[in-house]
Formats: structure tokens, sequence, C-alpha cells
């Protein structure tokens, strides 16, 4: 068994031994706790993915098996001071609804901003428990339905089980039936990492950030999860975020993937989706080394639909890597994902769509796009649909492209006294930004473009 | 001798220049002087449309042999010297024979960067997007452009005459010293040729050139030239006033490639 794994028994152990979640303490929810317990079988048993495994064929994930991993600690107040750059450049210029922000995953009172909205409910998982709000209290018993392990049998990673077992809080978000929620929801985790060193064994911190959401009936809003790090430290983040859509629901949510250029972030959202209801999905991967993204969606009840975009723009030797898992569990459902992508350098980029279409789940409707721009020859991508149909009557299309910077653009662009670093940043930006128009939210349009924008500047092009 | 340098816009010498391999231009020679306007016509394959694009800089054309000079601060510099960019921040402006679409880049961000681009070159204040969209307005009458145009992204979806007068639009905007137009007339009716020649009239000034490249003399009865060249094998084999368009127009040019 490799390094990582024997860290994380280690953590773990000491976890049991002091049942010491300190966030958590006193307010103990049975059923999670023995979640943790049957997670760890999954990592411990397993290990992490090998690239033998079809699901991880393109991501090698050694350097974090290899690595000796180190539990991340809460943070002191000389910590918090040190990290209020990466703080400050993790705001979102946006009117926020309410906004949480964790540190290693430990919920930061001073940096949040609770919710004054009849209905919503954004605060700290352990205080949630603490919660006499009925609304609260049931819709955390009745996560485990959705979310328990009962209901992924095996299909989780062993990073989502290592998030389940280690995590010591998270970020709840329940919109109570009919609340409405126009500004977005802002959930940001800031890992403060570990000095990087030139030697391996690399020493990593682990850190575990957590997104329990639930919206009721005819409930909508927007949530952003804004994940950041420094620049060369290194750590590595197991997110995971389970979504629950109620009936005739509509929520929008934006994964945002900025963390440090040495930091490796390997997590899931699951999203289930009850009658009727829609999710707009953005997940946005720009920092880290490596960046793994496993999306699952889960169409449960008839009239639901879900938009599923991605975009990431990568350089250097980053990796992304994006696997999506459409679910039509039932019939008279809608999926359409939009993955766009530039690659400059080095870098190296998978895009994994999965769409499976249940035997019972008639005039199902789902597409599929992935587009990638590609500016320097030494940089690769991997796309590939997957496409699983036991229904007849379904509609199910799906595509790839992989496209150069055409040389003519370029030129046409200096003919006009635009630089070629400029030319190549408007290109990208204009490929790039589809995703982005494609919001339903003129807000978080806004919160998103410069971001967009900023991600495209200093890129390089080599088509010649 | 100084003053007769300060008249000369852009001096080509012995211009020989290959694309793909294909030796195209074969020493040509041009001088260009403020407030000129020049027509240079020829046969297909001339050399017409390579001429344009060297004097641009685009990056497939290899030049082999002669020299480009061009005025800058009252002296000749060697343009060929200057990357695609620099040599538009100096005022040297191509009007597309196919004019590029670009999708996701608006017209009016693309105008703007590239006038800002001009701006910050010269070290003048650039302008913010709603002093930009004040001047720019004014530039659409000149090619009686509607205004919606602007916010769809860079010829995407135009008509072969709007690119056109796209083209003229972006010259408007950017108020170059030198202005290379290929075959700007070509796939224009009537009415759009009117008003692209139109606009092109109304930026003539005293101290700008223009040059129309193009393989008819219809053009030339709404922009009239003070030179027409004639253009063939890579070398102008004849100069003349607008009477020369005429005389080609009803000739053809065999009688001077021969």
């Amino acid at each position: 068994m490799n390094q990582a794994i024997e860290n994380f028994k280690q953590i773990f152990a000491e976890l049991q031994a002091h049942r010491a979640l300190p966030a958590l303490a006193g307010t103990p929810l049975a059923w999670l706790e023995r979640e943790r317990e049957l997670a760890v079988e999954k990592w411990s048993v397993d290990g992490l993915p090998t690239r033998k495994l079809e699901a991880w064929k393109y991501t090698s994930v050694q350097a974090i098996s290899d690595a000796e991993i180190v539990d991340a600690g809460g943070p002191d107040a000389r910590a918090l001071a040190e990290l209020e750059s990466v703080h400050e450049s993790a705001r979102m210029q946006v009117a926020v609804a309410a906004e949480l922000v964790f540190v290693n995953g430990r919920f930061i009172p001073q940096w949040s901003t609770l919710p004054h909205i009849a209905g919503l409910h954004v605060l700290s998982l352990a205080a949630a428990l603490r919660s006499d709000v009925p609304y609260v209290r049931n819709v955390l018993s009745a996560m485990r339905e959705t979310f328990g392990s009962a209901a992924h049998k095996g299909a989780e990673t062993a990073f989502a089980a290592l998030n389940t077992s280690l995590f010591r809080d998270a970020a709840v978000v329940i919109a109570e039936d009919d609340c409405f929620v126009g500004s977005p929801i802002i959930l940001t985790f800031i890992q403060s990492g570990t000095a990087s060193s030139r030697v391996a064994p690399q020493r990593m911190t682990a850190v575990y950030p957590k997104v329990l959401a639930h919206f009721g009936r005819h409930s909508q809003g927007h949530v952003i999860e804004n994940h950041i790090g420094p620049n060369g430290a290194t750590y590595v983040s197991t997110s995971l975020s389970d979504l629950h859509l109620g009936d005739s629901s509509h929520v929008s949510y934006v994964k945002l993937q900025r963390e440090g250029d040495h930091g490796f972030h390997v997590g899931t959202t699951r999203v289930f989706q009850a009658r009727d209801s829609r999710l707009d999905s953005l997940q946005i991967s720009l920092g880290a080394k490596l960046a793994r993204h496993d999306l699952k969606v889960r169409l449960a009840a008839p009239g639901a639909e879900a938009v599923v975009d991605g975009l990431y723009i990568v350089r250097d030797h980053q990796h992304v890597d994006n696997h999506t898992a459409i679910e039509h569990a039932v019939g008279d459902t809608r999926s359409d994902q939009l993955y766009k992508g530039v690659l400059d350098d080095e870098s190296r980029a998978v895009f994994n769509g999965r769409i499976w279409i249940n035997q019972d789940a008639q005039r199902s409707n789902s597409s599929q796009l992935n587009n990638n721009l590609i500016l320097s020859m030494k940089a690769e991508i991997d796309t590939k649909p997957e496409l699983e149909i036991f229904a007849d009557d379904v509609k199910a299309g799906h595509g790839a492209t992989v496209g150069r910077l055409d040389p003519e653009h370029l030129f046409y662009f200096q003919s006009r006294a635009i630089d070629p670093a400029s030319a190549v940043a408007m290109l990208a930006e204009g490929f790039a930004q589809e995703v982005v128009f494609r919001r339903g939210s003129a807000v978080v349009r806004e919160a998103l473009l410069p971001l967009v924008r900023q991600a495209v500047r200093g890129l390089k092009v080599s088509v010649r | 001798m100084e003053k007769d340098m300060a008249q000369t816009l852009l001096e080509i010498r012995d211009l020989h220049a290959s694309v793909e391999g294909k030796h195209v231009l074969k020493g040509l020679n041009l001088t260009i002087r403020p407030g000129e306007v020049h027509a240079i016509m020829g046969p297909n394959g001339s050399g017409k449309s390579t001429l344009s694009k060297v004097i641009a800089g685009h990056p497939a054309y290899e030049v082999t042999a002669g020299s480009v000079r061009y005025e800058i601060n009252f002296q000749m510099r060697d343009l060929l010297e200057m990357e695609p960019d620099v040599r538009a921040k100096e005022g040297i402006f191509l009007a597309f024979q196919y004019p590029i679409e670009v999708p996701g880049v608006s017209n009016i961000a693309f105008l703007r960067t590239s006038f800002n681009a001009i701006l910050k070159h010269q070290g003048s204040q650039e302008l913010d997007e709603t002093q930009f969209a004040e001047f720019v307005n004014k530039k659409l009458e000149i090619v009686k452009m509607d205004p919606r145009f602007l916010d769809r992204p860079v010829n995407v979806g135009f008509s072969g005459g709007e690119k056109k007068r796209n083209e003229i639009l972006q010259m408007a905007v950017l108020s170059p010293r030198v202005a290379f137009l290929d075959e700007t007339d070509s796939g224009l009716d009537i009415d759009a040729l009117r008003i692209v020649a139109d606009g092109v009239n109304r930026l003539r000034t005293k101290d700008n050139a223009i040059v129309l490249v193009t393989h008819y003399q219809r053009l030339l009865d709404y922009v009239v030239p003070d030179f027409v060249h004639v253009l063939a094998d890579g070398r102008i084999v004849e100069t003349g006033d607008k009477s020369l368009a005429v005389t080609l127009e009803a000739r053809g040019y065999d009688w001077l490639v021969k």
C-alpha cells in the first residue's frame, strides 16, 4: 500500500481516537458517523486509483499516492493573516446573498456573510446540526437517502470517499420550498497548503471541502463554489459537493477552481434532480497543477433537465480532467452539455462524458459537445464520449472538436494594430466566453466574465 | 533634398517577393506622396494582392529583394523590418479582399482595441467604452452602417457588401496614412459600391494616401485616382492618369502584357 494511504489511515485513526471532530463535537449526526466508517473501506482497501483503471487512464495521481500526507490543521490568527492576500484574490465582484469562507475546511465566521432572506439557510454543518429549525433538521436527516453510500454503491471515487471519511465541517445551503434567491450564494474554500519542495517524496497537506445543498420545491438560487490556494504551496483538495434539487426547483451551480500552481484538486459533485427541476451547472477550471472533476447528475424524475457546461484554460504543465456522468433514470428528461477548453504550452486536458439512458427512460433527450482550442503543438487533449443507451425512443447527440488558432485571424488582428499576445487573448476569450453567456443569470455572467478575461492573459501561440 | 524626402510617404524599390515558393513580385517600383490616390490594375495573377499583403506584413509572403521605405517623423524608415501590428500603429492599413470572420469578438470591442492600440502607441490617453461608443457612432454614418453591427461578432454573418463596408469603417476609425484597398469593389452591387466609394472619398485628405487595388475600372468612376498603374507579371508596366483605366476597360490588358 502506498505512502498516502498509510497517512490517511493514521489521520482517520486519530479522528476516531479523539472523536476529534472539533467543529462537530457534541453534535453527532449518527448516520454521518456511520458513513465515515463505510467510506474508509473504499479507499483503504482499493487505494488511490491508478492508470490501469479506465476512468483514470489519462490522469495519473501517482504524485498524490507517493506523497507524505499531512492533515491540514485549522488556521490560527497568524495563518489567517498570511492568507489575507489569497482571501482578497478569492473575492468575486458581485453582491452576494451569503458567503461562507472555509480555510482548510474550517469555517471562518469573521470572513463570512450570513443570509438575511426568509427561507434561506446558509451555514456551517456544525451550526446546522445545532439548528432547531425543523426544515433544516429534516433536510439533514433526509440527505442520507440521496447521498449516503447505499445510494451510490461502489460508484464513487476513492477521493470522494476520503472526503466522507475525513471532512471536519461542511458548507450547508438549504432553500426552503418556494424560496427565491436572486443573488449568488458563494462558498469559498481557501487552502493554505505547505511549502513545496524540490525533492520527492513531496509533503502534501490534505483538505476535504464539503458542500451539502438542498433546494426545496419551487425554490430558486445560484451557488458559486470558489476554490483557491496560494501559488507555490503543495496540497491536495478532495472536495465533495452534494446537491439535491426538489420538485420544480431551479438551481444554477458554478464550481470555480483556482487552486495554486502546485495544488492538486480532485473533486466530485453529485446532483440529484427531482421532478421538473432544472440544473444549470458550470465547472470552471483555471488553476492547480492537476485538477480532476467528477460530476454526476441523476435525472431521477420526469421533467428534470440539466445544462452541464465546463470551461478549462490551462498552460505550462497543467493537467485538467473532466469526467461527467449524466444518468437519465426515467423518461422525459433532458441534458445538454458544452465543455470548452483552451490549452497552451505543454498542458493536457481530458474530457470523458458519460451518458446513461435507462431502459425505461423513453423520450430522453441528451446532447454533448466538447470543443477545444489548442495554442501549442505540445498541448494534448483526450476527449471521449461514452453513451450507454438502453431505451429506443431517445435523442442523443455528441461531438468533439479540436482546433488551432487560424494564422489568418492573427494576421487580421495584427493588421489592425493589435499585437499577437492581445490578439490571442481576445480570440481565446471569444472562444471561451460562450459557456458564460449560456448562464441565464446576468449577475452570474457579470461575475464570471472578468475571470475569463484574466485567465486568457499571457496565453501564447505557436501555430507556425 | 530634405524637402523631397518629406514629401514621399512610401517608396517601393525593386521589390521582389514570393509566396509558397512562387516568385510573384519581380522588381516593382512605386512612389506614393501625401494626398495621392493610386490605382493598381492588372490581370489575375499579376501580383496585385501580393503587393498589398507584403506592405501589410503577411507572414506567408517573403520579400527576396528590394526595399520598402516609409516616412515616419520626416525620416524614411525600413517598413519591412516592422511587425505587422507596428506597421498598423504607424499608419499602414490594408482593407482585406476577403475580410476575416471572428466569432466571439464583438465588432466594437475589436475596433476599440485596435484604436486604443494606436492611441497608446502615440502616447495618447486611451478611450473608455463610453467615449469610444460616442466616437465610433459618428464614423458609422460614413459607410451608412447600422449601429447594431457594432455588437455583432466581427464580420460573422455579414453579407459581402457589409464586410467591405466594415473594412472602410475600420479605416475611418483608424485614420491611416497609407491605405491599400484590396479589391474592395469586388462582390459589391451598385448601391454598395456607391456607399463604399463615397466613404473612401470622404476619407481622402491632403495628408494621407490611398492605393486602390482593383480588377475593374468601375470603382474608379467613383473614386477618381491621380495615377493608374498596370501591374503585369510582378512589375508595373504602364503608368498614366485616369484615362488609362478607360483604355484598359476598352482594350483589356493584352496589348500591355505582351
